[in-house]
C-alpha cells in the first residue's frame, strides 16, 4: 500500500468519525476534541494504544464535555453545555475541518511520516492550545505517556496496512474497531432484521426475525434502499429494488456470512459480505470482507475491466467504510 | 449569573492561555446554539429572511453559512428563500 492511500485512506476513516461526533453535538466543525474522539475509535494502533490505557469513547467524550464546561465556567457560563444527541452526520452537510486539527492532519503525513493514525496522534499530543493536554489530565494521563506508548507499540509492531483491495477479484477486505461488546455486536450482525441498520443498500427486511436460530441457506426478501437518509432519492433501476439475503455461513460471535442477490435480474452479480469478530480492549475488532461474485450471463470485456479497475477498487473501499462505519454507528 | 457578573469574570486576564482556551469553547458554544435556533426556526416555518433579520445579517449570508448545515430533512417548502 503507498504512503498516499494510507495517509488518504487514514484521514477519511478520522473524519468521518470526528464529523460524525462534531454532528452530535451539533456542531459543523470538527477540532482538535472530535479529532481524539476518532483516533479513540481508530482500528489502527492508535486506538489500540488509547483504549489500552482504558480510554473508552464514553469516558473520552466526557471529559471533553468536562473540559469545555470548566472553561465556559471560566468565563462565568455556568449554565452547563446543551445535551448531546445522536450522529446527525449524514442528515446534514457543510462540515470542515478547524485549521488547528487540519494542520495536526497534514504534519502527520510530512517529514518521511506515513500519516498513519499513530502518526496523526503523535502530532495530537504536541498541539499548542494545551486543549488536548486539559482532556488527558481528565482521562488521568499525559500526553508524554501517549507518546512513549505510540513509539512502543510502532518498535515492536511493523506497520501493517489494515485493509487490501484487489480490484481483479472484485473484492477487499478492512479493519474496524467497534466500542460494544462482541456478544451486542453478534446480535447486531445475526438478526436479519437489524441488517437495515448496518448495510447500506437496504432499506427494509421482510418479516420478522424467527423465534429461535437461524440457519444456513435461510433466506429473506429486502427492499433496497431508495431514499439517503438527508431525503433525497436515489434512482434505483426496478430490477434493483428487491434483494434476497441469505446466510452462507455461521459460527457464534466469531463469523458470520451474509449473501445478497437481486432475484429480478438475469445480469446482477452477487455480493458476499464476511465479518470476523474478535473480542478486544474496549469493544470488539472487525475483519470485514466483500466479494462480489460474477454472474455466470455477464460478457466479460478483459480491457474494458482494466481501465474500469481504479474505479473499482474505490468502490469496494467506499462500500467497506461505509460496512465499517455503519455497523459502529449503531454503538454510538 | 447577572450578566454584568459574567463579563466581569470573563474580563479576568490574570491567566490569559485558559482564557484563550475559554474564549475558543465560548466560540464553538455559540455556533451550536445559532446552529440549533436557525433549525428549530426553518421547522416553524420562518424564512430565511426572517430569520436574518433576527440575527441582523443579510439573507444570503444566512442562507450561505446555514443552508447546508442544517438538517436536510426540514420540509423544503419550508426552506424556502
Amino acid at each position: 500500500m503507498s504512503k498516499f492511500s494510507d495517509a488518504a485512506t487514514t484521514s477519511h476513516t478520522l473524519s468521518l468519525a470526528a464529523m460524525e461526533e462534531a454532528s452530535r453535538i451539533g456542531q459543523r466543525t470538527a477540532d482538535i476534541e472530535h479529532l481524539l474522539l476518532a483516533l479513540v475509535l481508530s482500528e489502527q494502533s492508535a486506538g489500540q494504544v488509547l483504549r489500552s490505557m482504558g480510554i473508552t469513547l464514553e469516558s473520552a467524550r466526557a471529559a471533553v464535555n468536562e473540559q469545555h464546561s470548566a472553561q465556559l465556567a471560566s468565563l462565568g457560563v455556568n449554565s452547563g453545555l446543551p445535551p448531546q444527541g445522536r450522529i446527525v452526520f449524514h442528515e446534514t452537510g457543510g462540515y470542515e475541518w478547524s485549521d488547528r486539527a487540519l494542520a495536526v492532519i497534514k504534519r502527520a503525513s510530512g517529514g518521511g511520516r506515513r500519516g498513519t493514525a499513530a502518526d496523526v496522534l503523535g502530532e495530537l499530543m504536541t498541539e499548542p492550545s494545551g486543549m488536548i493536554d486539559q482532556i488527558l489530565r481528565r482521562l488521568n494521563t499525559a500526553p508524554d505517556q501517549v507518546i512513549a506508548l505510540i513509539d512502543e507499540a510502532q518498535h515492536f509492531t511493523a506497520f501493517k496496512p489494515r485493509h487490501s483491495i484487489r480490484p481483479d477479484q472484485r473484492s477487499g477486505s478492512i479493519e474496524a474497531f467497534i466500542p460494544a461488546a462482541v456478544e451486542q455486536v453478534w446480535d447486531l450482525l445475526y438478526s436479519p432484521s437489524r441488517i437495515p441498520q448496518w448495510e447500506p443498500t437496504i432499506n427494509e427486511i421482510a418479516g420478522n426475525d424467527p423465534l429461535g436460530r437461524i440457519h444456513i441457506g435461510e433466506r429473506w426478501s429486502a427492499r433496497t434502499r431508495t431514499q439517503r437518509p438527508d431525503g433525497k432519492q436515489l434512482r434505483i433501476k426496478p430490477e434493483f429494488q428487491t434483494q434476497d439475503v441469505e446466510l452462507v455461513a455461521c459460527r457464534d460471535a466469531t463469523l458470520i456470512e451474509w449473501q445478497f442477490t437481486f432475484p429480478e435480474s438475469a445480469r446482477a452479480n452477487i455480493k458476499r459480505i464476511r465479518i470476523e469478530l474478535e473480542p478486544a480492549a474496549g469493544g470488539t475488532q472487525l475483519h470485514i470482507h466483500l466479494r462480489w461474485e460474477r454472474n455466470a450471463n455477464r460478457v466479460v470485456h478483459p480491457w474494458i475491466e482494466l481501465l474500469l479497475r481504479p474505479l473499482v477498487r474505490f468502490g469496494i473501499w467506499m462500500q467497506l467504510s461505509q460496512l465499517s462505519g455503519g455497523i459502529g454507528r449503531v454503538f454510538r | 449569573m447577572e450578566s454584568t457578573q459574567i463579563t466581569t469574570v470573563a474580563a479576568d486576564t490574570s491567566d490569559p492561555r485558559s482564557g484563550l482556551r475559554a474564549i475558543a469553547s465560548l466560540r464553538a458554544l455559540t455556533e451550536r446554539l445559532e446552529l440549533a435556533q436557525v433549525e428549530a426556526a426553518l421547522r416553524l416555518g420562518m424564512s430565511w429572511q426572517n430569520i436574518a433579520d433576527a440575527l441582523g445579517v443579510s439573507r444570503q449570508a444566512a442562507h450561505k453559512k446555514y443552508a447546508k448545515k442544517v438538517d436536510q430533512t426540514i420540509p423544503v417548502a419550508r426552506r424556502a428563500h
